[in-house]
């Protein structure tokens, strides 16, 4: 199961990227906004509808004054371009793995629980996902990139149908 | 010759920091993350504790990309400056690529993990040992058997890195014997790394605090009654601040 957060009000992360691009770099990839949003993959044995119905009522992954738990496809605006950056070795969350279980049925269990960071962009124009990664997304001693470290992190280009799919996908059950 | 202590939005131990160099007879400046001036008259820099930025991305990612840091980075290059960064300012010279090897990132400080769980938040004390001392500035005062106490506390310490530090710290027991297994490497860190040198010498990136741990008396008494019931024989962690005075 794949939920998505993200916060209500300003994201500070991406506010501060914004600016490291607008004012300390003479290249700004043509970035207009940057968007941040926290996908977390869950895998188990349970009934994801069940499971999604649980902790959209408890504040495990989501604080409800905070962040919004997506249910929308809407929430990832059509024409922004979407990254994930996740890690080489995923950290699996142990004391969510607790908190979920504790929600689940008697023979439900929960393996594990994944975070990992989504990035979108505004662009004044199309980018090449593959030369944007290498250039504004991971870091190196040369650029200003700061979002991916390549000793441990993976970035991925997701497609907006990507990411609706997935919310679609937990809706429907 | 005077020592710039580099203040970041979100620094919070500089007032620390400038208060050893000054009880050890080092002159110091603060000096803030803005400045623009000529700082190729400073003989140090100090990269305090913290969290610059709020950690936002990653600890010390949004610094490390800061027009003082790539003057930084060119006076290391040119001039061998000495550069210490402690806890924060560890993770800002890391994330720098000041310690590099190629044109890729090579170390990284990530989240304290032990035994599959990410421990946290972590505030104690614990034992440092250097390796291959003489190989960096910092350290070359001190022999490869010493044993210091030291005040660790954060959330990221855990060193990661492409290739083996040539020179640095490990955590060890109060008899010096290293042990990358928790307690004794509090934070899952391979081979017990506590700190590490960068390929000249003249940068040190340290996680636990040097500069809270310089006087004797903020030595816990557990630890005191260790060193005293062992007959222990400690070395001076002052030692680690020279390379500013020499």
């Amino acid at each position: 199961m794949i939920l998505y957060t993200t916060l209500k009000q300003n994201d500070l992360s991406a506010v501060t990227a914004e600016q490291l691009f607008r004012h300390f770099s003479d290249q700004h990839h043509g970035i207009r906004r940057i968007r941040r949003y926290t996908k977390y993959t869950i895998t188990g044995t349970f009934s994801s509808a069940m499971l999604f119905s649980k902790i959209s009522n408890s504040h495990i992954f989501h604080n409800p004054n905070k962040h919004v738990l997506i249910t929308d496809p809407q929430s990832f605006p059509l024409k922004t371009a979407y990254f994930c950056v996740s890690r080489k070795s995923p950290l699996n969350l142990t004391s969510k793995v607790t908190a979920v279980q504790k929600l689940l049925e008697k023979n439900d269990t929960i393996e594990s629980v994944f975070e990992s960071d989504i990035w979108g962009f505004d662009t004044d124009s199309p980018i090449d996902p593959a030369s944007f990664i290498t250039d504004a997304l991971i870091s190196s001693p040369d650029s200003i990139a700061p979002f991916a470290h390549p000793h441990i992190h993976d970035v991925t280009h997701l497609s907006h149908d990507d990411i609706a799919h997935s919310i679609l996908q937990l809706m429907a059950q | 010759m005077t020592v710039a202590v580099i203040q970041f939005p979100g620094s919070n131990c500089e007032a620390e920091t400038l208060d050893a160099l000054t009880s050890l007879g080092i002159p110091n400046e603060l000096i803030s993350w803005t400045n623009d001036g000529d700082i190729g008259h400073y003989s140090g820099f100090i990269l305090p504790g913290g969290f610059s930025f709020q950690d936002r991305i990653r600890a010390g990612v949004i610094a490390a990309k800061l027009p003082i840091i790539k003057r930084l980075k060119h006076a290391s290059a040119t001039q061998q400056i000495p550069i210490m960064g402690i806890c924060n300012g560890a993770q800002i010279l890391v994330e720098s690529g000041l310690f590099s090897t190629d044109d890729s990132m090579t170390d990284i400080i990530d989240l304290n993990y032990v035994n599959d769980h990410a421990i946290g938040f972590m505030c104690d004390w614990g034992f440092l040992t250097p390796f291959n001392a003489q190989q960096n500035v910092f350290l070359r005062q001190l022999n490869d058997t010493d044993v210091f106490p030291i005040q660790i506390c954060h959330a990221e310490g855990r060193f990661l890195s492409k290739n083996p530090p040539i020179s640095g710290l490990r955590y060890c027991r109060f008899d010096g014997k290293t042990d990358d297994s928790f307690p004794i490497t509090p934070n899952g860190a391979p081979l017990g790394t506590a700190a590490i040198s960068n390929a000249a010498g003249n940068v040190l990136a340290i996680m636990p605090h040097p500069e809270r741990s310089i006087i004797p008396e903020r030595v816990p008494l557990s630890i005191r009654h260790v060193i005293q019931s062992y007959g222990l024989k400690l070395a001076n962690i002052q030692t680690l601040f020279k390379a500013f005075s020499s």
